[in-house]
């Protein structure tokens, strides 16, 4: 899967050439999100064209490139069924796909973690990292910091560290809440700035290191309003298939928008979190559980947001414009 | 009335595990998935997406579960769907009645379901029979705490001219689209979109054109899927439901018929695990209405200068008397195939024992010189016990079709054949002059054969004991193809089966309405089989000359020679010569016709009695396997038209020689009592006759023009009266088009859609081409009784030579 990872599109399709040529692969197909495509065409036919090759890694005609929609869950079927169509099924398989097709799918951190063991050993690798949760990886950091970007680092790194390295919250502003790895991930707030950011760690204080796609919020944002725009997301992509995920995702995003608007009812944070336990755990795949991730860490965390939302909309408490990271003249309307 | 089974062998044995549920230990068979475990012991986990004869999906997450112990000691996190749950050895499995978090589970799951379901019960088909409603009782909630705003869709959307789709309400279980896709093989409806958006959508260049959509609307869970026919005739509360055996194919479904008010409103697959499992076809399902238009026949009708004139009981008793005596024996019978059992054996007693005569046929239909033959020997007298049974076709393991195409003419046991495919890997090859689309939805190999030929592909076949031989009434019209198949069967080991095209046929052959066998299988030819029947009947002797064949009939009564027709439910155009058969029946000196409705033999007829519809007959049919199929009366008023049998009874009274029988009832118990007479082997009247199979000539085209070898069959849905009155199942006929292959469509000059006309017999029919890749050459397809074909009034059949020639639309 080449994501714009903040690396150079040709670094990333180096990347691939290389798991293929390890492979022996002949057909390569390539994933990419849309505005990507021309540039990964582009990418494609240069190889086929460069001279000093043996022979065409990839002949024209066995290439795929196709589009697919971005989803939250990673199931590989999806994936693939994403690109093959634009509706998107999950499905149940006998295997991994990725073991029926002669093509290697290496995300781009992992990938560039192969070829560096490969080179320098597997105790170099495991020197890194904490006793579990070996090695180094990307984190990728984004939101109310100085410096949002990708960075490479041990295993175990602290949301403290990572933030000296990137700059630190934004000046004149202070952390109020950040997910480990993505909307998936039960968020956490400025008590946990010091849990190793690890799979243990995280799983220790009730989340999880998930994609280690770091967003980070400070004191402007309301969660709810953030609560709201995830969980519309989740609506979004929700395959439909299963009646918790369809149907609750479609309840949770409406109720959300009352407590946005202020015009919660009494008992709806009681009705938000029972809705929540309908969904988790009983869906066919782990979309829903992202989902009531979200709203059940931040009801956790800051209840008392969602309470107010009975009386005063999210705009009035956290001005939207506040949170941005550019000049905002009128409150910004979010859509589903 | 007994219920026929076939002796089982010894049976392999099943490998069980136990399980525990809900405390209760269990027994279940390796393999069995924990929602059916639970069912054994009468525990019901609510669910929609679950059906037992589809594959699991696992979509609507209704029949949680929860499995403290997986069978090794652990727990399972979360709770389980048990529909895709597999019991394993020692699980532990708690439902709603002992599980809190399986009950909570499941009440979540329904409070989400009615969420953005429409408030439609009041106006929708399902109320009152539907499982959403059934389980929100049973398992939800009693209020919603939704205060939110529903998805909503325009509604309803038809996606065949008889399926309406209603998206607010489909709760997205997707048993439609997996019934589609895995039992029919006809994948026109897929769900698209996605989210709360998700809908059932329709491909977009076709309809739902699929022999078997109906069984959606049967499956549907809630009320998203209702049949254009039935919508808004009825709660289900207010329907009289009765089994009956379907009376249109061989196939032998039972079906549920539901009336009310004296009226049929509905037909529902019956359940009938070895025959239909829990599907019909359309045909079955909609073309119950031939009878309700103003062509009904409720009184005896009598011709008074040249006039049909409506007469009481006993004076038409008294014409019918006084024509039948005059003609003495020299009287034909034709009967149709349509005629339950006990109506087919009172016309053959009737035909024997009263008129004097053996000329009975029940083949008002094209039909061969060895047929008889074949069926004397091969079908008549035949049980289930010993036969080829839809058992038999998902357990072999080659199954060769021969002048039958199943989805057109015996559609379960196409469903039974694919079903066998899918999941046995079963070989299925054809002998057919193209691929059509039942075959490949079978995988069928094709042998693409010039009829006429099928003889020499059948025995250029390689078939082993144990294969399956499945002859179609059209293979009696290529020459010495019946004889092939049963030489081939003998050699090999290989089982046959012959299955006619009506629900009538199979027990017409054994009530003995043939002109040379008598009831129960009895050659007419043999001395002891006639003696044997007249101590049976009591009658000092039976009539001994041959009898007429059916064509025959109808020509001896033009001329003059046959001087009477007693005539039950036949059509003129089915037969190989329509005007021919109008001629006979119109030159006839007297003509009986026993009808429910006006007809072009009711306009022929001297004397017209009035006979019981379907529904309102008690009886038997006997499906291609031999199987009895139980009809039961559904509707029974006090001026329900009389069955034939009783209106045979007191012709046979009037006419001084008691039929003996007068009810159903006793008309099955007496042939039951004949008995069948063993097989006939040897002993022939005739040597079988092999006439000498012409060899295919290549087509040749001169000035635009091709003689070429007629192909055809009936579709499904056709021209036939009994499927009339029935708009919406008319609209999903199939098109009419004349098929060629690509060769012959060259050499003629002409592309997909271009018209051709079909000239042959006494006339010709303009159709559009399909160019046919895979098509056997020297020939043209064409329906052989679609709107615009009836072939029957060209006077050709399958087989014969036809011209092919551009143009004809004029």
């Amino acid at each position: 899967m080449i994501r714009q990872a903040g690396q150079r599109v040709a670094k990333a399709w180096r990347m691939v050439r290389s798991a293929m040529k390890a492979a022996s692969s002949r057909r390569v197909m390539v994933w990419c999100s849309m505005p990507m495509e021309s540039r990964i065409g582009r990418m494609v036919r240069q190889t086929i064209a460069w001279p000093g090759l043996n022979s065409p890694i990839v002949p024209r005609s066995e290439t795929t490139i196709s589009t697919g929609t971005w989803k939250a869950t990673g199931s590989e079927a999806s994936a693939l069924g994403s690109v093959a169509k634009p509706e998107v099924c999950i499905i149940t398989m006998p295997r991994m796909p990725a073991m029926l097709a002669p093509v290697t799918m290496p995300t781009a951190s992992s990938s560039r973690a192969q070829g560096k063991v490969v080179k320098n050993g597997s105790a170099w690798f495991g020197s890194m990292g904490t006793e579990k949760s070996k090695g180094m990886t990307l984190y990728s950091l984004s939101g109310h910091v100085k410096r949002p970007g990708q960075f490479e680092a041990p295993l175990g790194i602290t949301l403290r560290q990572l933030l000296e390295l990137s700059g630190g919250i934004r000046d004149g502003h202070e952390l109020k809440f950040w997910t480990p790895g993505g909307s998936s991930t039960p968020i956490l707030t400025a008590e946990h700035l010091d849990v190793p950011l690890d799979y243990e760690g995280m799983g220790g204080v009730g989340s999880m290191l998930g994609t280690k796609a770091l967003q980070v919020f400070d004191e402007t944002t309301s969660v709810v309003r953030t609560t709201l725009r995830w969980v519309e997301f989740y609506k979004h992509e929700s395959c439909g298939k299963c009646t918790p995920c369809r149907e609750g995702n479609w309840w949770l995003v409406q109720l959300l928008k009352s407590f946005e608007a202020g015009t919660a009812q009494d008992g709806d944070v009681e009705k938000l979190l029972d809705i929540c336990d309908n969904m988790g755990g009983k869906s066919f795949c782990a979309l829903a559980d992202g989902a009531v991730a979200c709203v059940t860490s931040a009801v956790r965390h800051f209840r008392s947001e969602f309470e107010a939302g009975r009386a005063t909309p999210a705009w009035e408490l956290f001005p939207y414009g506040r949170s941005a990271l550019f000049e905002v003249q009128e409150k910004v309307e979010v859509h589903a | 009335m007994s219920v026929v089974t076939k002796p089982t062998g010894p049976v392999a044995p099943v490998e069980t595990i136990t399980v525990t549920i809900d405390g209760t230990e269990v027994q279940v068979p390796k393999g069995t998935l924990a929602i059916r475990a639970a069912e054994m012991i009468g525990i019901a986990i609510p669910r929609f997406c679950d059906h037992p004869l589809l594959d699991p999906v696992g979509a609507c997450r209704q029949c949680m579960v929860e499995v403290p112990d997986m069978g090794n000691g652990r727990g399972m996190p979360k709770p389980q769907a048990s529909c895709t749950l597999e019991c394993a050895p020692g699980m532990q499995i708690r439902t709603q009645l002992t599980s809190p978090v399986a009950a909570k589970a499941q009440t979540g799951m329904l409070e989400f379901l009615l969420i953005n379901h429409p408030l439609d019960c009041p106006i929708c088909d399902k109320g009152g029979e539907c499982p959403l409603q059934n389980q929100a009782l049973s398992n939800g909630r009693g209020e919603s705490r939704y205060e939110g705003v529903k998805r909503t869709f325009p509604k309803p959307v038809p996606i065949s001219a008889q399926i309406l789709l209603d998206r607010e309400r489909c709760v997205l279980c997707a048993r439609c689209t997996r019934f589609s896709e895995q039992i029919s093989g006809d994948p026109f409806i897929a769900l698209v979109e996605r989210g709360a958006l998700q809908q059932v959508g329709r491909y977009a260049d076709h309809p739902y054109d699929s022999y078997f959509s109906g069984n959606v609307v049967q499956i549907c869970p809630v009320g998203a899927l209702t049949s254009a026919s039935y919508r808004f005739q009825s709660r289900p509360f207010d329907l009289v439901s009765t089994d009956v055996t379907c009376e249109h194919c061989a196939s032998g479904c039972r079906l549920r018929t539901d009336q009310r008010h004296f009226q049929v409103k509905r037909r529902l697959a019956g359940e009938f695990a070895e025959v239909n499992e829990e599907w019909n076809c359309d045909k079955g399902r909609f073309a119950f209405v031939s009878a309700r238009g103003d062509d009904r026949l409720t009184r005896p009708l009598i011709r008074e200068d040249g006039a049909l004139r409506v007469a009481s009981w006993p004076e038409a008793i008294d014409a019918a008397v006084a024509g039948l005596a005059a003609a003495g024996s020299s009287v034909g019978v034709l009967t149709g195939g349509r005629l339950t059992l006990e109506d087919a054996y009172g016309y053959s007693k009737f035909a024997r024992v009263v008129l004097g005569t053996n000329s009975i046929d029940f083949r008002s239909r094209p039909g061969g010189v060895d047929e008889a033959q074949f069926l004397a020997t091969r079908v008549a007298g035949r049980t289930l016990a010993d036969a080829v049974t839809y058992a038999d076709l998902e357990a072999a393991s080659h199954v060769v079709l021969v002048g039958f195409e199943p989805e057109e003419e015996s559609p379960l046991v196409f469903l039974r054949l694919r079903k066998a495919v899918r999941k046995k890997g079963l070989k299925v090859t054809a002998i057919a002059p193209f691929a059509s689309n039942g075959n490949a939805k079978l995988n069928a190999t094709v042998v693409a054969t010039v009829p006429g030929e099928e003889a020499a592909a059948l025995r250029a076949l390689d078939l082993a004991a144990g294969d399956v031989l499945l002859v179609g009434e059209r293979a009696a019209l290529a020459p010495g193809a019946l004889a092939a198949a049963a030489e081939v069967a003998d050699a090999t080991g290989a089982r046959l089966a012959w299955v006619p095209r009506r629900a009538g046929d199979r027990g017409a052959v054994e009530a003995g309405c043939l002109p040379g066998l008598l009831p129960g299988g009895r050659p007419l030819a043999d001395s002891a089989a006639r003696v044997d029947l007249a101590a049976a009947w009591e009658v000092e002797g039976l009539p001994t000359g041959d009898g007429l064949e059916a064509a025959a009939m109808l020509a001896a009564a033009a001329s003059g020679e046959l001087k009477a027709l007693v005539v039950a439910g036949v059509e003129p155009a089915d037969f190989a010569d329509a005007a021919a058969a109008r001629a006979g029946l119109e030159e006839a000196g007297f003509v009986v016709s026993l009808e429910n409705r006006l007809s072009e033999v009711t306009e022929r007829a001297d004397v017209v009695f009035p006979v019981a519809l379907i529904e309102e007959h008690a009886g038997t049919f006997l499906n291609w396997e031999h199987r009895p199929g139980r009809v039961n009366t559904v509707i029974r008023q006090p001026n329900t038209p009389m069955t034939d049998l009783r209106v045979l009874a007191a012709l046979a009274d009037a006419l001084g020689t008691p039929l003996g029988v007068r009810t159903a009832q006793q008309a099955l118990t007496e042939l039951t009592e004949l008995g069948t007479w063993p097989a006939a082997t040897a002993a022939q009247k005739k040597p079988a006759r092999k006439a000498a199979a012409k060899p295919a000539k290549p087509a040749r085209v001169t000035d635009g023009e091709a003689t070429v070898r007629l192909a055809t069959w009936r579709q499904l849905i056709d021209g036939g009266r009994g499927q009339d009155n029935e708009e919406a199942l008319a609209a999903t006929a199939k098109p009419s088009l004349a098929r060629v292959s690509p060769a012959l469509a060259t050499a003629l000059g002409v592309v997909d859609g271009d018209q051709v006309a079909v000239s042959g017999g006494s006339g010709w029919y303009s159709l559009p081409v399909a160019v046919t890749p895979g098509m056997a050459e020297g020939t043209v397809w064409v329906p052989q009784n679609s709107p615009g074909t009836p072939l029957g009034e060209l006077g050709v059949v399958f087989g014969d030579e036809v011209t092919l020639s551009v143009g004809g639309a004029e």
